[in-house]
């Protein structure tokens, strides 16, 4: 019988599948609104935003999973910041200072951003280099793609015009952050309508109001299908204890149980 | 429960249905003080607004193949009391753009009026008050009979707003003429807004009607006459400061209009007041410290997204009546009881079974 040999490198596609459209962070987490929020509200925002973002998630990713590894948490979380900055200090100077001085304090708070401390956490510490170099690709796309679809929308309405078209409509309102926080819940849910139509199996409710209770499984990429399952399998199980465990206080549901045990009882009492 | 009639357009057996009549009759005693005020405009919006919410609830229910729920009317209330909130000066298309955003962003996404975590009117009022404040807060001064009053019509007026005067530290000496204006509404402000005795109006039609929707709007009232009396911002004394307040603005609309929205808004009498307290302990916040000239309807929006999470209990507590909570308190103590003494009977049916056995 052959032995089934363990893919040791994640594939690309598997990366960008999983953890650019169906772990969308963004979308699906919600992390690292901020910058999306209040400063994608053009194209080139988007993108300049995205760029900076994609650099300081690769590098900080490689170092994590190539150093980083023996550390204790508190010491990680805080290096990221210290190496997102000292990026960001080199980058700085060299980006176009119309476009920085567009984005203003929120391309410096980029070091902060909880998609890098989270991805780098959950995986890079746990994985290869080039695991983790595909999931910061992955990642940046996604980043990416939300942040351009986000810039796009906000411009078109606030400005009224795309690559020097002009549309009839423009309301500068649109480049204030309630409407960042409006398309993007649009977004969200059009992202999660279509994974639960295309992809049903991989539907993970990370929001449920239920949250305090249950367990997210957050799978990551980079774990092959048997450790996918057991995840599921694992969370399937505490569920399904949760639900024995808690208490039914609903007075239907004692009223019902008590009209069966009285017709049980009736039963017995005839036979 | 009566049955509902799938066949008919109106769904009178709704209770949503009769809570929008209401709203309409109540709206429609406003709008015609806004006509006699502001003119024949007032009606080109409250026309807009409801064509324009009832079109874009039609068009998108149909684009996401779900069935309209114009038979309950929610679409024509939401864009007549949009247009109410809206200055009589500003153009048609903010109406209609502020009804199409109550609709589109804040109705049909949560899957219509029934599941919507925030009060549409306030959130399309919002929205306009965000996005073209130069034109919103521009007030026609009121002079009466029906002619146009846009803000660039010919021959168009600024009026100063009570809103106005407060903020800026003025105040309206309380004499028999004064409050005659007050009450007749004639003083610049948004439509359906400024005249008190439409309002009076409103709260005798409600305790006749609804008197359980008054106690969202007289925990409300009473906050931001408390915070008035407390803290004038004019120094004419506290009592001409609560009567300013109180009627300066969408203040009083807010409260018996839009507050008590039944989706939104609590169902139990306690629950109920504090819901409109916090609202107005907000908005008058808003007032004194914020930006924003009127903030009521951001109170209401506030109020709506922090509610659930000051009371997680209420939606369980409404299910339940008083009774039922009751005897089931008085289980689930037997129950700690018995589990900690004895083992086997821990659960609430055993014992609810063995005192009925009691019983008989």
């Amino acid at each position: 019988m052959k032995k089934k040999t363990k893919r040791k490198h994640l594939k690309l596609s598997t990366a960008l599948f999983k953890g650019g459209y169906i772990h969308n962070p963004l979308l699906t987490q919600l992390l690292g609104l901020c910058p999306i929020i209040m400063a994608a509200i053009s194209v080139k925002n988007a993108l300049c935003l995205s760029a900076v973002f994609a650099l300081l998630l690769v590098v900080n990713e490689v170092i994590a999973s190539i150093f980083l590894k023996n550390m204790s948490r508190w010491v990680r979380v805080s290096l990221y910041t210290v190496i997102s900055a000292g990026i960001l200090a080199l980058v700085l100077s060299k980006i176009n200072q119309e476009a920085s001085a567009a984005l203003g304090v929120y391309l410096p708070l980029l070091c902060v951003n909880a998609i890098i401390v989270v991805r780098c956490e959950k995986f890079a510490i746990r994985t290869n280099v080039l695991n983790s170099v595909y999931d910061a690709v992955a990642n940046s796309i996604a980043f990416l793609v939300v942040a351009f679809l986000v810039g796009l929308i906000r411009q078109v309405l606030s400005t009224g015009s795309l690559f020097g078209l002009q549309t009839p409509f423009k309301n500068p309102g649109m480049a204030m952050p309630f409407a960042g926080l409006v398309v993007l819940g649009f977004l969200a849910a059009i992202h999660k309508w279509s994974v639960m139509n295309f992809y049903p199996d991989e539907l993970v409710d990370t929001f449920s109001l239920k949250g305090a209770f249950e367990k997210p499984v957050l799978v990551d990429p980079g774990l092959n299908t048997k450790q996918e399952r057991a995840h599921k399998k694992q969370f399937k199980e505490e569920r399904q204890e949760f639900d024995r465990i808690r208490p039914r206080y609903s007075i239907e549901d004692v009223e019902s149980s008590l009209e069966e045990k009285r017709a049980q009882k009736k039963k017995e009492e005839e036979s | 429960m009566p049955q509902e009639n799938k066949t008919a357009f109106f769904k009178t057996d709704d209770p949503l249905f009769s809570y929008s009549v209401d709203t309409l009759l109540m709206g429609l005693g406003l709008l015609i003080m806004g006509i006699y005020l502001n003119g024949i405009a007032a009606l080109y919006h409250a026309a807009v607004g409801i064509v324009s919410a009832v079109i874009c609830e039609y068009v998108s229910f149909k684009l996401v193949l779900k069935k309209n729920t114009l038979g309950n009317m929610s679409a024509f209330s939401v864009g007549l009391l949009i247009a109410l909130s809206v200055s009589a000066a500003c153009p048609l298309w903010i109406t209609a753009s502020a009804s199409a955003f109550a609709v589109l962003v804040a109705k049909l996404p949560f899957g219509g009026t029934r599941n919507a975590p925030f009060v549409p009117v306030a959130a399309g009022v919002c929205f306009a008050q965000l996005c073209f404040p130069l034109y919103v807060f521009t007030y026609p001064a009121v002079s009466g009979g029906l002619h146009p009053v846009f803000n660039n019509a010919e021959g168009f007026v600024k009026g100063t707003s009570l809103i106005d005067l407060l903020e800026s530290g003025k105040a309206v000496s309380l004499n028999i003429f004064n409050y005659t204006s007050l009450l007749s509404g004639k003083y610049p402000g948004a439509i359906g807004t400024t005249c008190m005795l439409a309002m009076l109006g409103i709260v005798l039609y409600q305790l006749i009607r609804r008197p359980k929707r008054l106690y969202a709007s007289f925990g409300f009232l009473v906050c931001c006459g408390i915070f008035a009396a407390a803290f004038p911002r004019i120094n004419t004394g506290r009592l001409s400061s609560v009567i300013m307040e109180l009627s300066a603005g969408s203040l009083m609309f807010v409260a018996l209009l839009v507050l008590n929205d039944p989706v939104t808004s609590p169902k139990r009498p306690l629950q109920s007041v504090l819901y409109g307290a916090v609202a107005g302990t907000l908005c008058m916040l808003l007032r004194y410290f914020g930006k924003i000239n009127e903030p009521a309807f951001f109170s209401v929006l506030l109020v709506n997204a922090f509610w659930p999470i000051l009371s997680r209990q209420t939606a369980t507590d409404q299910k339940q009546s008083n009774e039922k909570r009751k005897r089931l308190k008085k289980a689930a103590k037997k129950d700690k009881k018995l589990s900690a003494g004895q083992k086997g009977k821990n659960t609430i049916t055993e014992v609810l079974d063995d005192e009925k056995e009691n019983e008989a």
